[in-house]
Order: structure tokens, then C-alpha cells, then sequence
């Protein structure tokens, strides 16, 4: 899951100048192929500026970066990209081949789930001697396929060849969750292509956006079915994702006994429902042990698998294709009865979600020094490399198995004491410090703001803390805490920038 | 192999003695009596052979392997040393001053939370009885004691090394804190079962040893297990049956209502279901004092001659049965509690703290793997298996290992499948805290055991976990030959270990 890798060609200042210049040594490029001239009008280099906060001391932010992608034209003078291009930027140039000037330029939209994003310029004269690439369809296996883009950089588009290697459901490394369809190519795709188009027969088949780093000549591309989503999806001026049923399946109609303690007929092959996520679109309708047999109109095997296209694809293929808000028609048994529900495609994520998020400000709270923030995936990555295995046991336990811990439909997020910033008032509560809150001053707390109700209140003069799976509470003197919460933001800066 | 291996081990001897003939010999002896020659006869060198099980594979012994260790007489036929030597043996030897003899010694009495072990020799297989050492009850803070053994090369070899402190710390093989005197500047690397002098007299047995830093076990626990190891039965001592929490801010006790003078007192912050307190403690309660003993907010009590140290001294020197007196804050109201000293075993604990040695429990059925859920079971993700290892059994460990009920005795996982044709589908399970099976709690490995052999008219067993998996079912008709078939194919030879 870890081991792919973003394309983006993350240099600094220096470095880039010295590609320019060995590049401007160079003899002026031989004539391009007439297929060529599309992408090479249509081919940017998109540079960006990049800053996260911090999200345990959200306040802060942490040190800026800098790296180049790429991207293409298409209809309506809007660039795409992928969103990994963009994420958590603060400031956007892009550049055509062969000419020194840079545009600034905005984003209209971005999904970080499937690693898109659509780029504007102000400027028109951008668009100007441009023309949009058309997109495509899921390109055959072993055909020819070009990709275009600035690789480590560079001042010319780099064109490079291959063939298509396969289609199947892989993780998006951007969200670090996200599974979608993704295309396997051969031809080299490497940092700074990230973003490029690529074409057959002067078609987008494909963005491409990350490669494998732990073998040779595997590289994928975001196939045109994503890409289609993504532009239906904003095409009402927001986007909103891709959506889930909320379920967790097991391939375990294979065994023929199971199949008969199921009582599955002999001749329909599904899978079975592990768990149904609390509060999820599908709650109603479906329920452990049930086993799926049909999705839409089509067959799943003991594999979970439909045939779409004539590939064998995961499931969430049919929900992939479709929006946020439209159904799908799920065929299942239950005791031994075929039943049939429509269930509404949705959000669905858990109360603890898996992905990494972008362009999110922290939100925080800061009561006497004790600063809580919402427990998710960036906030557990501040333990470094190897968060997982360094987090506080607690987190980790939630993080892995949040899914099966939470059963109160009302919590809506876990929130953390990540941070104490040293004070008097607060001089003992250190050793609370990334525990998980339950309730403060005997109010249960689901989500940030209900901690700033719980805080206005104070039981006897003290303000009481408790956490899950600790029986010792954090006690503070309300009015003293109140009293110091002006000097302590001053002393430690805490203000938001 | 054994010839080979025998060869080796000797081989390395003797360099060992070439070397510390030859580096021994030149250094001035540092003490004005030479000691050695008083318990050449008490002294004695430990071979131990370890076969410890495959956690992975429970019907499967691990690999041999040797260590040694050291030990001395306490009785003309009785050796002392560390439970930590000879907690995985298979065997132990002893080898005396000035002979080559190899004399096997087993086990008689072994303490784990006392990391002692008393053990037995054949009076006939000694040339002559050993001369007994008696450990001497002080504690020379800040002098230079001698540590004896008698090396593999079978010479008597000392170390030097100054009495820095005494510390309740956490046993290196149990759950338990206890006394240690700490020994630093150590001359040479010691802690494997020496004997410790002060002054002419064996004050404690040393049992582990770091950089220039040793531990050592002193004679007051020594002397106290020796005592309980002549007892027809050895029941072993008190254990604390709680866990705390420093109560340093003030503004905690003010919470509590606990009045300004009352300083003093640490916060129970859970309690067992096993051990001292177990019974009569609640969480919140704040212990004020133990036998008379004013606790600090650390819980440290003052002990006349260690000065502050842990309350768990207190508890860990009662026989069990004693009473424990204590003073507490509770519900705003200081009360008087007479405590019960109670102890437990490592194999009553939810997740058994350790197996050493014996054989893993296991059921084989069907090609489900079932074992209970152990630490030792944890370690299999190696170092740093804290962090490693699935966190929804890491849980049980970290939170409940104390906590045994009624209803729940152990924890059973299914560690994995062997596949065979009739648990397709399922092969990839593993890892999985049993549930149920057949709609039944289960509490030990014997309830699976007891409902697939129950001859009751289900014709599936079902079992259900704690995640969200699927269920396994399996045809109870087929169960007979599909664990034969399962014994053949993956060569196990008993299907079952349950003790």
C-alpha cells in the first residue's frame, strides 16, 4: 500500500535552473511527428508551491515546497492535472513549451480521491495558439500508447512508448485509500510526469500519476472512466467524489459448506457481507451474513468480481461509474431468500477515515493551554515515517479498528488532546496528552464544537476531562483556566495564521 | 550433529580459559582475603539445554540450543540460581570445582516472580556433598562488593563492583516489581546466577547485568524463598492486584476532597481481578498508607533502610494469607481496609504473562488453528512487537490481562488455516479472536474441544468472531477424516495440546 509513489518532481530552485541550462544547450529538437503537434500544443508544465499546516499544533504550518508536474489542455481553456500537482498549494505557475513565460494560475476543482484536478488561467492569451485534447476511451490491452510531460523537469515535452499492460483496481497513492480502476503501462512514466496526458490516436486515454518504485516499467494511468466521472461529478459546479456503499465483503462463497449454511442455490455464486458501516446508506438494507449475487445487472463471482467490459473488475467498478446520489440495484440472499434493494451510492466513510487529507485548514480548540484537534490520518502521520508502528498504542488501536469500536450513530469525530502548552493551570495533565476525549465536564463529545458547550460549564469550579479507556480524569480549575487563556495563546503564538 | 555440536562447545571452553588464564593472571588481586578458597565446594557452573516450542507452529519443538549460567549450594544437595537460567530447560547440569563430571539437576521449586529457582541433585551422582552457603541479610550502600562463579573453564573468577542503590524494578521474566540491589562500575560482566559478598558473607544472587550496571536479587528474597521451598507446598507470595497512578496535582486532591494537609497518597487508577486489592480496591480510591507505611504521591513508602521505595516491597514480602492494612480516601472519607494477600499464577491471567518452557496449547480442526492468546504468542512479531502486532489482540494484552472472568478464563484466536480442500475460502483467515461456536461463549480452548465432540444432533459447527469476518462453518460429519487428512498432509502429530 505504501510503496507507490507519487509522480511529482519534487526539486528545489537550484537544481531546476541546472536542468534548464543543460537543456538550453542542447540543438533545436528534431521535426515532431504530424501526430505530435497535438500534445505539443496542448502539453503545460505546471509548477507549484506547496505548505501544510501542522495537525497537531494547528496553528503552525509547516516549511514550504516546491515541485513541477504536468498537465494538458482540454475543453472550455481549463487544464487537467492530478490533484497531487496541486495539493495544499499557495501558489501556481504554469508554462508552455518553447516560450519563457509563466501564468499564475487557479484551481476550479480537485478530487483527491482520484487524483484529479481542473486549473484556469486568467490570462486568455494562455489559451491562445492551444488546442484542447479530446478524451477517450479505456484503451486495449497491448496497444500502443504515447505519454507526454516534463519528466525530472525540463524545457521540452519528453515523449515516451509503450504499451497498455493491464487494467485493475489498485490503490491511489494521493489519498493513500482510494481504489480505484488504474491502468498499467510500460512506457516510462517518471517524476514530473505526473499529470501528462496519455494519448492513442490523438485521444487522452489516460493521466498519468504514479509508478511502482519497487519494480521496472510499471507505470499507471487514471483511465478515461475516472476522468469522465470526475467531469460529470463537477459539472454542477462542485465536486463531490466518489461514493461507497458502506460495506465490508468476504470472498467466502467458495467453500461449499458455507455456500450450504447460507443456503445459496447451487447455482449462484456472491459474496457475503462482513459488516454493514453504521449510519452508511446501506444500514437498512443489508446485514452481515447476506450474500450478494448481483449488482445492477451484473453477475458477481465467488471472487467478488464482475465481468464490465470484458474485464474482470472489483465490485466498486459499478459504483465507480456512477455519482454520489444515484443508486444501484443489489440482488442478495438472506436465510435462503432472493431479495432485492436500491441503495443510494454515497459518502459512507467511517467516523475515523483512512485517507490523507489536502487543502483542509485544522480546525482546533485551545482551553488552558490543552489544545484538541480532530483525530485523522495527517494528525497520526506526525509521528513520522513509521507512524503506524510509533503511534501511542490507543490511536493506533482506533485508527486500524475505528469501524468496529464506535457503535454510538452520534459521534461524528474522535477528538485528541494533542497538544499541553505548559502552564501553570496545566502543570500536572502532561501524561494526558494524546489520549482520546470521551466527555468534558460529563458532556459527551462527538465533534469539536461540542467541546466549546462542555467548556462553557464546569462542575463544582473544575473543569473534568475524561478519556476513553482511562478511569483517571484530567482536572483543571475553571476559573483560573479561564483567567490564563489569553496569556497562554500570547505566550505560545497560538493563533491561527 | 550432538557429536558436532559438543566439539564446538568444548572448543570454545577451553579458548575461554586460555583467555582468562591469560588475562586473569597478571591482575593484582584487589581483595586482602582470598575468599575462593572457602566455597570452592558451594560454587557451580550450569549448562542448560533449552527446547522451547514454535509459537507459529505449536506441535513443533524449537530448535536446540544451549546456554549456561551459574548457580550455588544452598543444602549439600540443592543448587540456587535465577528462574531466568532455567525457565526454557529441557536439562540442566551442573558441573563442580576441579571436576569434569557433568551431574544433572532438575527442578524442584521455581519462582518466577522472585526470579528464583531451588534445584535438586542425585546424592549419588556427587563425589562428595557440597558445602552450603548461607545468604547474609545486609546492605553496604556505596562499599565494593565481590561477585564468585565458577567459570565454564572451571575456575573460581570474581568481579568487583560498588552497592549504588536498592529498587523495586520490573523482573526481566515476570509481570512483578521487585527488590533489586543495584550494583555499578563493575569490573567485569556478571548476572547470570553469581554470588555476591560483602565483607566475607553472600548478601544477594545477581540476575542481570548491562554495560557497567548489574541487578541483583538480595538475600532477604533469597532467604524468604528458601524458607517458603522447604514447605511441603510452595504457594509463594504476595502480588499486587491493582495499578496506579501518581496523584502529584494538588488540584487532584482538592477534587477529591482529600484536606490540605493530607499530602500524601496515590490514586488507584484500575484494579485487577487477581492479586492483592483486588477484591477490596476500586478505582479512584487513593491509598494513604500500607502496614502503617505513609505512601507518597509516587506510592513510594519509606523503608528503613532503603529509604523510598515502591510500595509494591510491601506486598511482595507477605505469604498469601496475610493481612495487608490499609488506609484510604474514599467518597471524601479516609477508611480502614484490612487486605487479604493474595497471588496468582501467570497461566490464571487473561493473557498469560509467560508459558516458559511448556508446550503451547493448541486445537488443530479442520485445518483451523486455534491457540490461546498468550504474550509469548505476541513476541512472534519479533522486535518492537508492541507496535507490530495487530492491534485488536494487542488490546487484550495491554488492557485486560489482569481482568480473568468467570466467563472468560483465555482468549482463543484463530491463528491461521492449513488449507485442504474443505476450508477453501477461508484460507486467508487468521489472526481472529474466537467468538462463539455454536452460539456458545468461548472461554478456553477445552469449549471448542467439548462442543465438536458433543454428540448433539447441529450438523455444522459455527463459530463467530469479534471482527467482522465471516462466520466458519464447518460440516461436523466430515471433521473425523478432514483432521486426519490435515494431521498427514502438514505432519503434525497430535491434533490437540490442552493442559
Amino acid at each position: 500500500m505504501f510503496y507507490i509513489k507519487c509522480l511529482k518532481n519534487i526539486t528545489m530552485l537550484n537544481s531546476c535552473l541546472l536542468i534548464l541550462l543543460a537543456v538550453s544547450l542542447l540543438s533545436p529538437a528534431a521535426p515532431l511527428e504530424a501526430q505530435s503537434e497535438t500534445y505539443e500544443k496542448s502539453v503545460v508544465m505546471i509548477m507549484a508551491v506547496h505548505q501544510e499546516y501542522n495537525f497537531a499544533t494547528p496553528w503552525k504550518k509547516n516549511p514550504m515546497g516546491r515541485g513541477v508536474g504536468s498537465g494538458f489542455v482540454i475543453d472550455g481553456n481549463r487544464i487537467m492535472t492530478n490533484a497531487h500537482n496541486i495539493a495544499n498549494q499557495r501558489y501556481i505557475e504554469v508554462k508552455k513549451q518553447n516560450l519563457a513565460r509563466r501564468y499564475p494560475a487557479q484551481v476550479q476543482f480537485v478530487g483527491h480521491d482520484c487524483d484529479l484536478a481542473i486549473l484556469t488561467v486568467n490570462d486568455p492569451g494562455f489559451f491562445s495558439g492551444t488546442s484542447p485534447l479530446p478524451i477517450g476511451d479505456l484503451p486495449a490491452i497491448n496497444s500502443t500508447v504515447q505519454t507526454c510531460g516534463f519528466p525530472m523537469g525540463g524545457r521540452q515535452i519528453s515523449v515516451t512508448k509503450g504499451v497498455v499492460s493491464r487494467l485493475e483496481t489498485g490503490v491511489y497513492s494521493h489519498s493513500q485509500s482510494a481504489q480505484h480502476l488504474l491502468v498499467q503501462t510500460d512506457a516510462a512514466i517518471n517524476p514530473g510526469n505526473s499529470g501528462g496526458p496519455v494519448l492513442q490516436n490523438g485521444k487522452v486515454v489516460g493521466v498519468a500519476f504514479q509508478g511502482l518504485t519497487s519494480a521496472d516499467n510499471i507505470g499507471y494511468m487514471i483511465p478515461t472512466t475516472i476522468i469522465g466521472h470526475f467531469l460529470n461529478d463537477i459539472e454542477d459546479g462542485s465536486y463531490d467524489g466518489f461514493g461507497r456503499l458502506g460495506i465490508s465483503l468476504y470472498p467466502g462463497i467458495h467453500n461449499p459448506i458455507y455456500k450450504q449454511y447460507l443456503k445459496i442455490p447451487d447455482n449462484e455464486d456472491g459474496i457475503v457481507v462482513t459488516s454493514v458501516l453504521l449510519n452508511s446508506t446501506s444500514e437498512e438494507m443489508l446485514q452481515p451474513g447476506d450474500v450478494i449475487t448481483q449488482i445492477d445487472d451484473f453477475n458477481i463471482d465467488n471472487d467478488g468480481r464482475i465481468l464490465i467490459d470484458g474485464m474482470s473488475l472489483e465490485l466498486n467498478e459499478v459504483t465507480d461509474r456512477k455519482q454520489i446520489g444515484e443508486t444501484v440495484e443489489v440482488t442478495f440472499f438472506r436465510n435462503g431468500e432472493k431479495q432485492q434493494v436500491s441503495i443510494e451510492i454515497a459518502s459512507n466513510e467511517p467516523v475515523l477515515k483512512w485517507h490523507r487529507l489536502y487543502d483542509k485548514k485544522p480546525d482546533y480548540r485551545l482551553f488552558g493551554g490543552l489544545t484538541f484537534v480532530s483525530l485523522n490520518r495527517n494528525f497520526l502521520e506526525t509521528w513520522g515515517r513509521n507512524w503506524v508502528t510509533d503511534l501511542p498504542f490507543p490511536l493506533r488501536y482506533l485508527f486500524i479498528n475505528s469501524q468496529e469500536l464506535n457503535d454510538d450513530p452520534n459521534r461524528q469525530e474522535y477528538i485528541v488532546l494533542s497538544e499541553v502548552l505548559p502552564d501553570e493551570v496545566n502543570a500536572y495533565v502532561q501524561g494526558f496528552k494524546n489520549q482520546v476525549v470521551e466527555t468534558v465536564n460529563n458532556i459527551k463529545i462527538n465533534n469539536l464544537q461540542d467541546l466549546d458547550d462542555a467548556f462553557e460549564k464546569d462542575v463544582d469550579g473544575y473543569l473534568i476531562v475524561q478519556f476513553i479507556g482511562n478511569d483517571a480524569p484530567l482536572i483543571m480549575d475553571a476559573e483560573k483556566a479561564r483567567a490564563r487563556q489569553e496569556s497562554i495563546i500570547e505566550k505560545y503564538q497560538a493563533r491561527s495564521e | 550433529m550432538n557429536i558436532r555440536q559438543t566439539t564446538i562447545l568444548m572448543l570454545i571452553i577451553s579458548g575461554i580459559a586460555l583467555l582468562v588464564g591469560g588475562c586473569g593472571s597478571p591482575q593484582p588481586a584487589a581483595s586482602t582475603t582470598d575468599l575462593s578458597e572457602s566455597f570452592k565446594q558451594s560454587l557451580v557452573y550450569l549448562e542448560i539445554t533449552n527446547s522451547g516450542y514454535d509459537q507459529y507452529q505449536p506441535w513443533r519443538q524449537a530448535p536446540i540450543s544451549k546456554d549456561s549460567g551459574f548457580g550455588c549450594a544452598v543444602s549439600p544437595y540443592e543448587i540456587l540460581t535465577t528462574a531466568e537460567n532455567v525457565m526454557n530447560a529441557s536439562l540442566v547440569q551442573i558441573r563442580c570445582y576441579a571436576q569434569n563430571e557433568w551431574i544433572p539437576a532438575s527442578v524442584k521449586v521455581i519462582d518466577y516472580e522472585y526470579n528464583l529457582a531451588l534445584l535438586q541433585l542425585e546424592e549419588k551422582a556427587l563425589k562428595a556433598p557440597l558445602q552450603p552457603i548461607t545468604f547474609t541479610e545486609s546492605y553496604p550502600r556505596g562499599k565494593e562488593m565481590e561477585t564468585w562463579w565458577l567459570s565454564s573453564g572451571n575456575q573460581l573468577t570474581s568481579a568487583r563492583s560498588t552497592l549504588d542503590r536498592a529498587e523495586m524494578r520490573f523482573s526481566d521474566v515476570s509481570f512483578v516489581k521487585h527488590l533489586f540491589y543495584l550494583a555499578t562500575n563493575i569490573s567485569r560482566p556478571f548476572g547470570d546466577g553469581e554470588v555476591c559478598f560483602y565483607d566475607g558473607k553472600a548478601i544477594g544472587m545477581p540476575c542481570w547485568g548491562i554495560d557497567s550496571d548489574a541487578g541483583i536479587i538480595p538475600a532477604e528474597m533469597i532467604n524468604r524463598f528458601l524458607s517458603e521451598a522447604n514447605k511441603e507446598t510452595y504457594i509463594g507470595f504476595g502480588q499486587v492486584g491493582f495499578a496506579k497512578f501518581s496523584l502529584l496535582d494538588p488540584l487532584m486532591r482538592q477534587y477529591l476532597k482529600m484536606p490540605p494537609e493530607m499530602d500524601y497518597g496515590m490514586y488507584v487508577s484500575t484494579v485487577y481481578n487477581l492479586g492483592t486489592g483486588s477484591e477490596e480496591l476500586k478505582p479512584g480510591d487513593v491509598i494513604l498508607s500500607v502496614d502503617g507505611h505513609k505512601l507518597n504521591p509516587y506510592g513510594h513508602y519509606k523503608h528503613p533502610l532503603y529509604d523510598r521505595i515502591s510500595f509494591e516491597d510491601i506486598i511482595l514480602r507477605k505469604n498469601v494469607g496475610d493481612v495487608v492494612t490499609m488506609k484510604i480516601w474514599r467518597d471524601a472519607q479516609q477508611i480502614d481496609l484490612d487486605v487479604a494477600t493474595r497471588s496468582f499464577k501467570a497461566d490464571q491471567m487473561l493473557i498469560p504473562y509467560y508459558i516458559y518452557g511448556k508446550q503451547p496449547e493448541y486445537v488443530v480442526l479442520g485445518g483451523f488453528v486455534f491457540q490461546n492468546l498468550t504474550r509469548d504468542y505476541l513476541t512472534m512479531w519479533g522486535e518492537g512487537w508492541t507496535g507490530k502486532c495487530p492491534p485488536h489482540l494487542y488490546h487484550y494484552y495491554i488492557d485486560q490481562s489482569f481482568k480473568p472472568s468467570e466467563d472468560r478464563q483465555n482468549i482463543v484466536v484463530l491463528n491461521y488455516v492449513l488449507p485442504t480442500e474443505s476450508n477453501l475460502g477461508y484460507q486467508k483467515l487468521s489472526r481472529l479472536i474466537v467468538e462463539s461456536v455454536n452460539g456458545k461463549k468461548v472461554s478456553s480452548l477445552q469449549n471448542i474441544l467439548n462442543v465438536a465432540g458433543s454428540s448433539d444432533d447441529s450438523e455444522f459447527l459455527v463459530f463467530e468472531f469479534e471482527t467482522d469476518t465471516p462466520k466458519v462453518v464447518l460440516k461436523k460429519s466430515d471433521l473425523m477424516t478432514e483432521n486426519m487428512k490435515v494431521a498427514q498432509m502438514y505432519g503434525i502429530p497430535k491434533l490437540s495440546h490442552i493442559e
